[in-house]
């Protein structure tokens, strides 16, 4: 009996030393943030959350929220002062989409990654997008036509946006992985305002590119389709290929990428295929769908036209960037080891003079529900 | 004066002795049964209320009187050929006949020996069907308060020589009679053997109810958790004692007990062997999760709300929050005082009259359901967590003891230490049950299949001797 009373006494002594009692908090005291925006310029960093009002709420809208900003000479510090404001600390552990603003993407984003690592309580799948805006801090005047909060509107977006994708997506833990490997670039979507209907609505704006922890350059919104493509997983944008007949309309299914790169004699030459499965969702013009002339017209008009556009946006990051989004130092640290140590200090320089060769190879999918395009009956 | 011991064979002494036994008490009833002449031949006694009086006139007094009306004597030699009742005992003993009579016997005093006659015919309850073991499909029969009677209930299921009633007398003043039945050759001897130890080893032996009796006789007699079975049906004894059980009949209880009682036992009924085996399987699994949940969901919230809220998707987050705001109780203080009272409303139920049971069941609904929530002295979503809980803890019922100090326990390591307490306290809780046994046996072995928490068809599953192995004392 007295061994049972021991063990007992034991168990509860270990259990409130490994527990997390100190982290007792009731549900409605919490001042729960859905994002916040972060700024630098040069000397100071400004961090500004979004806030969930609950109080404010009413029956048609279950809260409100309101903004607090402050400034600090690092971000742990400028949320520590917002304290002084609220009185309390702020609950990150939902903050779902953090907006850096261009002083931190061209200064450097570890500062704001070392945050998430070591101080703030945000989920690790929180995201991280770049606001083209002059402040980050701008993106919460935008609107939303489905959320009340432009956090967890921006939620919504990017969860669709990226919900296939394997390195393109935003989520701070694959920032952070990115960030820290070599040889591949870190790439965040960037969100702007854009006109609809008297309103400015938040939306995706093309995709940043990251060489380590400065932003290489933007890809405009039609680059960041073909980048989609080429980072194996699907777009949902919608092509258009003049076959020279009729003007066909289609999306791309699902689509491979791979490539195999080699370093001879100083050059590196990397051939990168891209496998794309085509999806017809429009035709202007008389063809029937299943005519097999218009298939191959078809499917040799979407070769080109991915192709060229996909070589655009490779071009560009050799020649402009030299961020290597598809992470061919990454497959040679991985495969090639010995020479990528080598080579891996002047990676830039290796990269920005590569010869890049793409080929396409399309198949046609599904053609729709009908076999014929419509006409009108003439008289 | 002291009564003797033994009867001294003179029936108007004898017939003495008993009145002035029970000279204060008015039901005692005695007649002088004489010969034309004036002698008394023969004496009778009985309880009135407690014996038969036309059994008593018909099978006792009537031969007897005409025997003697020739004005013959009637000696104990000659009383079996004249006493017409089937059930007649020559006895010696003022003890032993002082028990019949207070057993509904009628006591026949005569020249040369005294004779117990068996007339009871106390008042008893019609058979129902129990009111916490009903069934949709089944039989509808239930034990009552005779004892002999619930016996009787129990061999016309098991119409074997082998079935075994021993009885046992218990208690100086209650004097009461208990019934351990058991199949020879099935049932355990070992376990027969140390349920009639313990019995014996009793010391308050004045026995009202079966649960004086469980309660002296279980292992961990300060365990929460029974492990002790009652059960109210004959039909579910009946099958018990064909898996190697012993039972115990009480007289004066309807509910009888079963040794050795598992865990799994309490989410068995005996409609699982009259439906289906798959729809009885789930309703199984139902209970058994049911009432899991009953005992955790209160803390599993606890740890939720008040230490991860991270857990939470962000909807409810905000929904939770928002039905807080305003509510002065700590979410703990305000999940206790509500479970607080749903017990008692469950209390008040039970005690209450048919006629304002459902005027308070209305006023339940409305303290706690509307009003409270309106005027923010709780939130909708404690409310629905203890109407969960309660209503989980129904799926069970003997479990509720067990469950409300399982729940108690899982609440208070929670709310000290988070989900971490939560976790212990599962740990702690499952290797407490790990260390129950019953009778020898563990408490927690059941298996899967054939018949634990899923039933295997009738045809793939029979009766089977349950304990002989496995037993904690090694053995």
């Amino acid at each position: 009996m007295k061994k049972r009373y021991l063990a007992l006494a034991f168990t509860l002594l270990w259990a409130f030393l490994l527990s997390g009692c100190d982290g007792f908090a009731e549900i409605e005291e919490l001042i729960v943030v859905s994002g916040a925006a972060i700024d630098f310029d040069g000397e100071e960093y400004t961090v500004t959350a979004e806030i969930i009002d609950l109080q404010r709420g009413s029956q048609e809208t279950a809260y409100k929220t309101f903004y607090l900003e402050s400034r600090g000479g690092s971000i742990s510090q400028a949320v520590s002062h917002m304290g002084r404001v609220t009185g309390k600390e702020l609950y990150w552990g939902h903050a779902s989409v953090f907006v850096i603003g261009p002083g931190v993407a061209q200064s450097s984003i570890l500062p704001v990654l070392e945050w998430f690592l070591h101080d703030s309580l945000a989920a690790f799948s929180s995201m991280i997008v770049l606001s083209d805006t002059e402040r980050a801090a701008d993106v919460y005047s935008f609107v939303s036509p489905t959320e009340n909060s432009v956090s967890f509107a921006l939620e919504k977006i990017m969860t669709n946006y990226s919900s296939r994708e394997e390195r393109g997506s935003a989520a701070i833990f694959e920032i952070i992985d990115k960030c820290s490997a070599d040889g591949v670039a870190t790439i965040i979507p960037v969100i702007s305002g854009q006109k609809n209907g008297g309103e400015t609505v938040i939306a995706i704006n093309g995709m940043a590119v990251f060489a380590r922890d400065t932003i290489s350059g933007i890809y405009a919104p039609e680059e960041a389709e073909l980048l989609r493509l080429l980072l194996e997983s699907h777009s949902g944008n919608v092509f258009s290929a003049d076959t020279g007949e009729e003007v066909v309309h289609f999306h791309c299914g699902e689509t491979k990428s791979g490539f195999e790169a080699e370093f001879e004699n100083g050059t590196l030459t990397v051939d990168v295929t891209l496998e794309a499965e085509l999806k017809l969702v429009d035709v202007d013009g008389d063809a029937g769908v299943l005519d097999e002339e218009f298939l191959l017209r078809f499917a040799d008009s979407a070769d080109q036209v991915l192709t060229q556009r996909a070589m655009n946006v490779l071009e560009k990051d050799v020649a402009v960037f030299r961020s290597d989004i598809l992470g061919v130092g990454q497959y040679f640290e991985r495969c090639r080891p010995e020479l990528w140590e080598q080579i891996k200090d002047d990676w830039e320089t290796v990269y920005g003079s590569a010869l890049i060769s793409l080929s396409v190879d399309t198949k046609v999918g599904q053609s729709g529900e009908a076999s014929k395009t419509l006409t009108l009956a003439r008289e | 004066m002291e009564a003797p011991n033994t009867v001294l064979g003179d029936p108007v002494a004898d017939l003495g002795t008993f009145k002035n036994i029970f000279a204060e008490d008015a039901a005692f009833r005695f007649r002088e049964i004489c010969s034309p002449e004036g002698r008394v031949r023969a004496g009778i006694c009985f309880f009135d209320g407690m014996a038969s009086g036309s059994l008593v006139a018909e099978s006792i007094a009537e031969p007897v009187a005409s025997f003697v009306c020739d004005g013959k004597e009637l000696r104990a030699e000659q009383v079996f050929s004249v006493v017409t009742n089937c059930e007649l005992k020559r006895e010696d003993s003022v003890e032993k006949l002082i028990s019949a009579v207070m057993y509904g016997d009628t006591l026949l005093f005569v020249p040369g020996g005294a004779f117990a006659v068996g007339t009871k015919n106390w008042l008893k309850r019609t058979l129902t069907e129990p009111r916490g073991e009903t069934v949709m499909r089944g039989p509808r029969e239930g034990f009552i308060e005779s004892a002999l009677d619930n016996v009787s209930m129990i061999r016309r299921r098991l119409k074997t020589r082998e079935l075994r009633v021993e009885m046992v007398s218990l208690g100086e003043k209650a004097n009461n009679f208990i019934y351990i039945c058991s199949i020879r050759g099935v049932a355990d001897e070992r376990v027969r053997c140390e349920l009639k130890r313990r019995i014996a080893a009793m010391t308050m032996t004045d026995i009202l109810e079966s649960n004086y009796i469980a309660e002296q006789i279980r292992d961990c007699p300060h365990s929460p958790f029974k492990t002790v079975g009652t059960t109210e049906r004959p039909d579910s004894v009946a099958a018990k004692l064909l898996e190697g059980r012993v039972a115990v009949v009480v007289d004066g209880s309807p509910c009888v007990l079963t040794v050795p009682y598992l865990f799994v036992e309490s989410f068995q009924s005996g409609e699982d062997y009259y439906t289906g085996n798959i729809f009885s399987s789930v309703n199984r699994a139902v209970r058994f999760v049911g009432t899991a949940l009953s005992a955790c969901i209160p803390a599993f919230y606890i740890a939720i709300v008040n230490y991860h809220q991270e857990m939470l998707p962000t909807v409810l987050l905000l929904s939770i929050s928002k039905a807080r705001q305003g509510v002065p109780f700590p979410t703990i203080l305000e999940l206790l005082l509500l479970l607080a009272a749903f017990d008692i409303l469950r209390e008040a139920s039970l005690r209450m009259s048919n006629n304002i049971g459902q005027a308070l069941s209305v006023v339940g609904a409305l303290i706690i359901g509307q009003s409270a929530v309106e005027a923010k002295f709780v939130s909708a979503p404690v409310v629905i967590i203890v109407a969960l809980t309660g209503t989980t803890s129904m799926l069970a019922s003997p479990m509720m003891g067990a469950l409300v100090c399982a729940r108690s326990f899982l609440l208070a390591m929670t709310a000290a230490f988070g989900l971490t307490g939560f976790t212990v306290g599962l740990v702690l809780l499952g290797a407490y049950l790990c260390s129950l046994s019953s009778f020898g046996v563990p408490y927690l072995s059941f298996e899967l299949l054939p018949d634990g928490l899923i039933r295997r068809r009738w045809g793939k599953l029979r009766y089977r001797k349950l304990f002989g192995a496995g037993r904690r004392d090694g053995k």
